[in-house]
């Protein structure tokens, strides 16, 4: 396995556990839990101990009075695989196990320069855990023979240099299995232990992923059913109002009014969650066609003249000029009316509205400036994020979809949208730039793409 | 009325399913804007027959729930506007368009959908040749002004007056 060192989420490479027979599946881990880069950082850690391990075998053979020779020679071993462990770094199993073999190989230099000490054995039981980072199986399997091979081969060349009580003196190659028995049973924990937490993890994910799942399922279906009523909800509501089913009395008006201004709000909710839902899987798209961006913005603004003289808002529209930009009506109409809704919210009774745009650099730029409440920094940031409410508390905002809807849009339009405030109580303004048409893509509008806008496209209001 | 089991079979077929009479039929008023609903959700068709029915009384309007029914109906008779929906059994929409334009039938087709994607020249239903796309939940005053655009002989779909 080579690593890659650019991709963005490199695979591990596939444990042991993908080729173990059936019966160690649950036993031997999968290989699964160290990204390259978690590897990498662990591999760096590792090697700098193994190069420290270099100056302190020399200072301590020296203190033990060996020869400096010999210390030098010792001591050489983890500094050439230490190189040996850089020079394959791309290669992780071979690096991982050179690096472990030179740790490995310091506890036994430690343990034989200070003269077969059993305190010494402690070091290696700190270089096993150490080791234990890498999460393979391979430098656990290499210490597990190192210590049975040496043991028993230091053991009958010098045994004093590896033991210390007579009968491992005398049977070098029984207390060498006996070393390695227990070896053994730590390498099978360890393992056994990353196993469990891989489990674990496993179950986590595949929970998560499956309410991810089932939560998307439900949101698609349902917004998909819930849309189906409103068809002939809407259709008999105007009906009724038209007095097309007979005259109307006043309570009955008055009660068809509520029915209809909760049969809009409904008709809206359903409709920001369709259109998350598409925006999410990528599926939002938008029909581009020549237009006036201060047309749209105009019949935008009109939607809020009655409104505004209920509130006594001074809503101000100036745009001095044609803005001409190529996209699709409806849905721009859907980002202005949401930004204008947003500022009459937050506007109180007897405040300013003041939209304006001109062309600049390129773009049309709009503006829409109020007199609310305004914004703490913090809360600007979160602006255009799905489910963000200025106030949770309050019902009819709806769901704290529509900036993140429009955002969706105004991005399909290859343009920016953005807002500031100067903070709490001091008013806010939002922003939208598109691209404006060139003169030369303004001529010449092909028939066909005009004809299903104009019967589609106005908007309603 | 059983759906045709393969979609396929039934296009590429010369019609003897449509040898069936259809269940509903057109007045013999040659002078009157027909319009053919189709979609399968019986009380958005029957609402919507309702309403066109109320605000056009100068229409005919017909409903069915599939496609297989608009075939029989748009066989061998003049529709001015059909209104279709696009998820429906049996055939789909883009395969009822598909079949018009094989058969020539004159009918303009505006699509009547939950998904605003569809009207995008690109679409399935668009490059199939509907000329318009009304989205659901339908707003019966935008509807009506869809329909007077797309009415043949002026005066024969004449506005009403205000909502």
């Amino acid at each position: 396995m080579s690593a890659a060192g650019s991709g963005a989420q490199p695979a591990p490479p596939p444990g042991l556990g993908a080729r173990a027979p059936g019966w160690l599946q649950p036993i031997i881990p999968q290989g699964l839990l160290l990204t390259e880069e978690v590897w990498r950082s662990r591999h760096r850690f590792i090697l700098l101990l193994l190069a420290a391990h270099v100056p302190a075998i020399l200072v301590f053979g020296l203190w033990r009075s060996f020869d400096p020779l010999h210390v030098a020679l010792e001591a050489g071993i983890p500094a050439v695989l230490a190189m040996a462990a850089l020079f394959y770094k791309d290669n992780r199993k071979v690096s991982s196990t050179l690096a472990s073999f030179g740790l490995l190989s310091c506890s036994a230099i430690l343990v034989h320069l200070s003269g077969g000490y059993i305190e010494m054995h402690f070091h290696f039981f700190v270089m096993l855990p150490i080791i234990s980072l890498y999460h393979d199986w391979t430098p656990f399997l290499l210490a597990i023979g190192y210590v049975a091979v040496h043991h028993g081969v230091m053991g009958s060349i010098d045994p004093t240099s590896v033991y210390n009580h007579p009968d491992a003196i005398a049977h070098p190659w029984r207390w060498a299995m006996i070393h390695a028995f227990f070896i053994l049973g730590i390498c099978a924990a360890s393992v056994y232990n990353w196993r469990l937490t891989e489990a674990a993890m496993d179950r986590q994910v595949a929970s998560e992923r499956e309410s991810a799942r089932f939560a998307t399922a439900l949101l698609r279906t349902t917004s998909h059913e819930l849309n189906t009523p409103l068809t002939p909800l809407s259709l008999h509501l105007e009906m009724l109002r038209s007095e097309h089913l007979g005259p109307l009395t006043e309570r009955q008006r008055n009660s068809l009014g509520v029915i209809d201004r909760n049969f809009q709000r409904l008709t809206r909710l359903v409709r920001d969650v369709m259109e998350a839902m598409r925006l999410r899987d990528g599926r939002l798209a938008v029909v581009r066609e020549p237009l006036d961006l201060r047309e749209v913005v105009q019949e935008a603004a009109e939607v809020f003249g009655e409104p505004a003289k209920q509130r006594r808002i001074a809503l101000d529209v100036r745009i001095p000029e044609a803005l001409p930009v190529e996209g699709d009506p409806r849905r721009l109409h859907q980002v202005f009316v949401n930004i204008l809704g947003n500022a009459f919210k937050f506007t109180p009774d007897g405040g300013a509205v003041d939209v304006t745009a001109h062309a600049r650099g390129g773009e049309a730029v709009v503006q829409v400036r109020d007199s609310g409440r305004g914004m703490a920094p913090e809360q600007v940031a979160k602006l255009f994020q799905p489910f963000q409410q200025l106030e949770p508390t309050d019902a009819t905002l709806g769901m704290g979809l529509g900036l993140f809807i429009s955002r969706g849009i105004v991005d399909q339009h290859g343009g920016r949208i953005g807002a500031a405030s100067e903070g709490l109580g001091r008013g806010a303004t939002f922003e939208v730039a598109l691209p404006l048409r060139s003169k030369a893509a303004g001529e010449g509008v092909p028939s066909t793409a005009r004809l299903p806008a104009q019967a589609a496209g106005r908007p309603e209001p | 009325v059983p759906f045709p089991t393969s979609p396929d079979a039934l296009l590429s077929s010369r019609l003897p399913e449509l040898a069936r009479p259809a269940q509903v039929a057109w007045l013999r008023d040659p002078r009157r804007l027909r319009i053919l609903i189709v979609e399968d959700e019986p009380d958005i068709r029957a609402s919507l027959q309702e309403a066109l029915e109320a605000r056009l009384p100068e229409a005919e309007v017909l409903a069915v729930p599939d496609a297989t029914e608009a075939q029989r109906l748009l066989t061998n008779a003049r529709c001015d506007i059909v209104l279709l929906d696009h998820l429906l059994p049996g055939l789909h929409g883009s395969q009822l368009l598909a079949w018009m334009r094989r058969h020539r039938v004159p009918a303009k087709t505006v699509v009547v959908t939950a998904v605003p994607e569809q009207a995008l020249s690109s679409s399935p239903l668009m490059l199939g040749g509907a000329v318009a796309v009304v989205r659901k939940p339908v707003d019966l005053g935008h509807l009506l002004g869809v329909i007077r655009e797309l009415a043949p002989r002026p005066g024969a779909a004449a506005p009403e007056g205000p909502r």
